[in-house]
């Protein structure tokens, strides 16, 4: 090739390089080649509210597969919190994340909202500790690409000082308009098998309204209507009971079209005793006062 | 002064086109062909940084808006919007959908050592752009409009509903020793009970007192007179008919029952009527379950203890406070039924009298059960939290949640939690403006402040004194400041469209009255509107008349 060619042919080559940059499409990349899932941690469990300042009172913590600081799970130059540390006991739902931001100074919505921290899909290690590192519980969950799930430590009715992870999993669906879809969860170690019922604004039971039947641990999704909320403070009003028994609580569940709810029953329903880790070597008992309650998060919408 | 824009040609100009473009060229045009190629590929590219000029200067004709304005103004106010306005573009700034008159459009620094500017723009917040939230704010220059952060327009917060503006005025002097009794009559009377001798006596607007009761009317239904210990609670209906007593007889020497009674005293016709008589033994062995049972059913049959106070709607219906720990209903059909059992304040320890009355014996230790017995035991519908203050007419409850963060409504009708509704307060060493007439998330007066007197349930809505803190304060400066906001205000709250109205005009006088906090309350209202009111640490009971301007 006549050497006089080669500035035009580098110059054409240059040319031709910007503008196949120019055209290139950018794919956008996710982290783990998008085997996220998303996962939000509550701390639900009641006898340890009643320990001591320096027991597990306060400030729980969670680590994720190691007790250890270890990347990715490490201060980060004190860029970021861990261990995670679930908010202070007088809160409702002590929940992790509890931000969008992971900035503790910067909180959007309120208190039961559902923040999701996402994770990469596999096997984990959840490790509950007090703030003293007393281990509590430590869970083991396989997380699986684009699922969302709450999981919350919970004591468990089998012995009086064992605690268990329930893993509710929450499907997200396109909003569906004049429906609200509740997800009823029973998390009451000792309230049994209830029921869940919706009455009017007298207080009257529904013919439509749907019973779930409910046990320790289990949880079902419900849709109901919008349609006439407006006569009961534009709210869908439930009630949990003993099957064909006794009212246990009450909940007026908002009637925002398309929302996506959790509707907790929680707490103890009798007086109890349940053992309390004191530190990694000795127990204390306290005495759980009935607590039994309903919480409402809103989680999609 | 530089712009955005005046930056960016500056940097363009540091480059020497002419230069560069003689060397290529002069090397291009050596070969026709490649040269054409070349030239004409040089042309795209050149027009393409042309075409990116074109689109800075359209990116520098749209404005842009600094959101750092307030989210509520009231009429007459100024907004001042920042951000690249670009005034010189037929710039026009709309809120509520009306063109807003611009008082003035400056240039400004971004910050003190910036070489970048902004505009800032002022306009005059009108009545025409509406009353009420979500007022929309857009900006258009150069014919591009921007929609940003709408905001609140509140009115005059000096107009009322009422016509007229208000003071206190003396209705009369408290007895010593005698405490206001629950009655919302509506014509504005006021019974008072005196703490020795349990007579009560009615208060009339103009300030006549008439004893209406006294302990000697007290008989059993066989006409048999008997003593009183202590009356835990009375109530007067609103139709003014009965009053209501709880009434504890305690067991003479060398007998075992001490009684409570139920009773009421008809004041049209001087008859009282024992509605119930419960027995309570005074050895704990005797206090059994059984003993204390049915809770419900006819009230002449049902076990009724202390109850500690007493509210009688205008139906006819009675309910009851069983130590704050249940809240009971006696219904016109003389069915007496339990609503709510109340499970926030549950102790593990054996119950003392102080905290509930009937003491339960339990056989296995000796000791009486605890609270958390009782509420398990007891029936009515557990809710964990109290109740603080009712309106019957619409059956709601309302409780101050975690001392006044935020007021509960509680459906009375189903027994459900309806709507929880956080207050909203001004810094006042912030030099916060107090929002009088605002809606609800705005409205700055510490609605369910523990600090300040319950409002009055009226209609569905609840009617109090607020910034009273404001209208109070010892510092000149802040003194000063609040004074041109006619403070406190009587304010009229409507949790059902989430709306605060001051209820009168202008501030509320108070002739030197003060309403001290937690111990002054609210007592009823009269056909006028007028509201009555305990004053000075419930040592006066005031009223609301108008107030005539001239005075000032």
């Amino acid at each position: 090739m006549n050497k006089s060619y080669y500035p035009f042919v580098g110059l054409m080559a240059g040319v031709a390089l910007f503008f196949t940059a120019c055209v290139e499409d950018l794919n956008p990349v996710l982290p783990a080649d998008g085997n996220i899932a998303y996962v939000n941690f509550v701390n639900a469990a009641e006898a340890i509210l009643y320990g001591q300042n320096d027991t597990l009172q306060r400030y729980n913590n969670l680590y994720i597969n190691d007790s250890i600081n270890n990347p990715p799970f490490d201060n980060y130059n004190d860029r970021a919190w861990y261990p995670f540390e679930f908010p202070e006991s007088t809160i409702d739902i002590r929940q992790c994340p509890r931000h969008f931001t992971g900035v503790s100074a910067i909180t959007v919505g309120g208190n039961a909202d559902v923040y999701w921290l996402p994770l990469e899909g596999g096997d984990y290690r959840f490790i509950y500790t007090s703030k003293n590192k007393t281990y509590l519980y430590t869970a083991e969950e396989s997380l699986k690409k684009s699922t969302y799930q709450m999981l919350y430590l919970v004591e468990s009715p089998e012995t009086d000082s064992s605690y268990t992870v329930v893993n509710v999993p929450i499907e997200r669906k396109e909003r569906v308009e004049e429906r609200v879809i509740v997800q009823l969860v029973n998390l009451s170690p000792d309230a049994g098998v209830v029921e869940v019922y919706r009455v009017d604004a007298n207080g009257n039971e529904m013919a439509t309204a749907t019973i779930n039947t409910l046990t320790f641990g289990q949880y079902a999704s419900t849709e109901f209507s919008t349609e006439g909320t407006k006569n009961s403070y534009n709210s869908i009003l439930l009630r949990f009971r003993t099957p064909g028994g006794n009212d246990l609580q009450s909940i007026a569940v908002p009637a925002n079209n398309g929302a996506v709810y959790t509707l907790l029953l929680r707490g103890f329903i009798n007086q109890t005793k349940r053992s309390v880790q004191k530190d990694n070597e000795t127990m204390t008992t306290v005495t759980v006062l009935p607590n039994l309650r309903c919480s409402l998060r809103r989680v999609f919408y | 002064m530089n712009t955005l824009n005046d930056k960016y040609l500056n940097n363009m100009k540091q480059i020497n086109q002419t230069q560069f473009l003689q060397k290529i060229l002069s090397f291009l045009f050596r070969r026709s062909l490649e040269g054409y190629l070349c030239f004409l590929l040089i042309i795209i590219t050149f027009s393409a940084c042309t075409d990116a000029d074109r689109f800075y200067q359209k990116l520098d004709r749209q404005p842009e808006i600094l959101n750092n304005y307030n989210s509520v103004y009231i009429v007459g106010d100024t907004l001042t919007i920042q951000g690249r306005l670009n005034p010189e573009n037929n710039l026009e700034i709309r809120i509520g959908g009306v063109k807003a008159e611009i008082l003035s459009v400056t240039v400004i620094d971004i910050s003190e050592n910036s070489p970048y500017t902004i505009e800032s723009a002022k306009v005059l917040i009108t009545e025409e752009m509406g009353i009420g939230e979500d007022r929309p704010v857009s900006v258009t220059s150069a014919g591009i409009i921007i929609s940003t952060q709408s905001i609140e327009i509140v009115g005059n917060g000096d107009i009322g509903i009422l016509p007229h503006q208000l003071q206190l005025q003396k209705v009369v002097n408290i007895p010593s020793g005698s405490t206001p009794i629950y009655c919302r009559s509506g014509n504005g009377h006021v019974y008072l009970m005196n703490n020795k001798t349990y007579a009560v006596s009615r208060v009339t607007p103009d300030g006549n007192i008439e004893q209406v009761f006294s302990l000697s009317a007290c008989k059993d239904a066989d006409g048999t007179p008997f003593d009183v210990t202590q009356v835990n609670a009375m109530g007067v209906d609103p139709k003014e008919q009965y009053l209501y007593m709880s009434l504890y007889t305690k067991a003479p020497w060398a007998t075992y029952w001490s009684y409570y009674r139920f009773c009421r005293w008809n004041m049209q016709n001087n008859s009282f009527e024992v509605l119930n008589k419960t027995p309570y033994h005074i050895y704990r062995s005797q206090r059994t379950p059984e003993a204390a049972q049915p809770f419900e059913g006819r009230v002449a049959e049902a076990k009724i203890y202390k109850i500690t106070a007493i509210y009688p709607d205008s139906e006819g219906n009675i309910y009851c406070s069983l130590m704050g720990h249940f809240l009971t209903k006696l219904n016109t059909d003389g069915n007496y039924s339990y609503l709510f059992n109340f499970t926030q304040n549950q102790s593990a320890k054996p119950t003392t009298e102080d905290a509930f009355v009937p003491l339960i014996n339990n056989p296995e230790t000796g000791e009486y059960y605890s609270t958390v017995w009782i509420h398990q035991f007891f029936p009515g519908n557990k809710i964990n939290y109290g109740i603080n203050y009712m309106d019957l007419k619409t059956q709601k409850a309302y409780t101050r949640v975690n001392n006044g963060s935020s007021l509960r409504v509680t459906d009375m009708t189903t027994l459900i939690q309806t709507g929880e509704y956080t207050q909203n307060y001004l810094d006042m060493y912030a030099g916060d403006v107090p929002y009088v007439t605002a809606s609800l998330k705005n409205f700055n007066g510490a609605f369910v402040s523990s600090h300040t007197a319950d409002p009055l349930p009226v209609d569905g809505k609840l009617v109090g004194l607020y910034f009273m803190e404001q209208a109070t304060v010892e510092s000149a400066l802040l003194k000063n400041f609040y004074k041109a906001y006619e403070l406190p205000a009587l304010c009229e709250i409507n949790l059902g469209n989430h709306t605060v109205r001051r209820y009168a005009p202008r501030k509320l006088v108070m002739n030197g009255y003060n309403m001290t906090k937690v111990v002054d309350q609210f007592l009823n209202i009269d056909e006028d509107g007028m509201l009555y009111l305990t004053a000075n640490t419930q040592q006066v009971i005031v009223k609301t008349t108008t107030y005539n301007n001239e005075n000032e």
